[in-house]
């Protein structure tokens, strides 16, 4: 389960390296990013465009790892490519996440 | 007035049991039937969910304590609807129904978000005439997949 992590001004970019956020890696997701953000910056970005393919355990595990940072730090999300943004948008949890285009939308 | 468009050229049978055929593997040898089939991608994307979603609640729950695992993956096309069976040897459904997949209430603080229980939900908002029977110690589920023309 792969995640790779730079700091763009205030915030830091978690770009998930795996093409399925699933059944099968939910767990190590968590685990993952909530080691990658326990000592980061207010902002979190994650960038989610290399992930072609989230299920409910997936969108599950991105819940969690949102609640992981605390109601004092925000995760927002970018990138999401048409068959996760379905998910999120069937589940009405791009209501609650902030959900950028692409990095550069986030940082304009 | 217009012909029905011929049905989808698509067909697979799949046997997942404990020894082969994950439930990554078994996605992947769908949306390649699909593909071949020429299935536009927002079809094969919604085909793969609802067999996700269902796959997986049938590891979870109906194999939760027992084994050994036998599913039957069966894909087919009337028209242009994708029609999926799933049978599997597990525990029954409770109260032999459906879940009814209600939406999550998503107007409560961060940390009392939900986690789970999206997956039947998602199964309903993205299927017709979805199906459950038990039948000789089986459990069966059959569902609809619409696809559009556009597609």
């Amino acid at each position: 389960m792969n995640l790779e992590t730079h700091k763009k001004d205030q915030a830091l970019v978690v770009t998930v390296m795996e093409p399925r956020i699933d059944a099968a890696i939910a767990i190590q997701f968590k685990d993952k990013v909530r080691e990658a953000t326990a000592n980061s910056s207010d902002r979190v970005v994650m960038d989610l465009s290399r992930v072609d393919f989230l299920d409910s355990s997936g969108l599950g595990a991105v819940v969690a790892a949102m609640k992981l940072m605390g109601s004092e730090r925000k995760l927002e999300l970018s990138g999401l490519t048409p068959t996760v943004a379905k998910v999120f948008r069937l589940t009405r949890m791009d209501s609650v996440f902030t959900i950028h285009p692409n990095l550069d939308a986030a940082f304009n | 007035m217009s012909k029905l468009p011929p049905p989808l050229p698509l067909k697979l049978d799949l046997r997942i049991d404990d020894a082969s055929v994950t439930v990554r593997h078994a996605l992947s040898q769908v949306t390649k039937t699909l593909q071949d089939a020429h299935v536009g991608q927002e079809s094969v994307g919604t085909v793969e969910i609802v067999i996700a979603e269902a796959l997986n609640n049938v590891l979870e729950h109906a194999y939760a304590e027992t084994g050994p695992v036998k599913i039957d993956l069966s894909l087919s096309a009337v028209n242009q609807n994708i029609i999926v069976a799933i049978t599997d040897t597990g525990a029954p459904m409770p109260n032999l129904t459906l879940p009814e997949g209600k939406q999550a209430n998503l107007d409560v603080a961060t940390q009392d978000l939900p986690e789970g229980g999206f997956g039947w939900f998602l199964i309903h908002e993205m299927t017709e005439a979805l199906t459950y029977q038990r039948h000789e110690s089986c459990n069966i589920l059959t569902l609809n997949i619409p696809t559009t023309c556009e597609d």
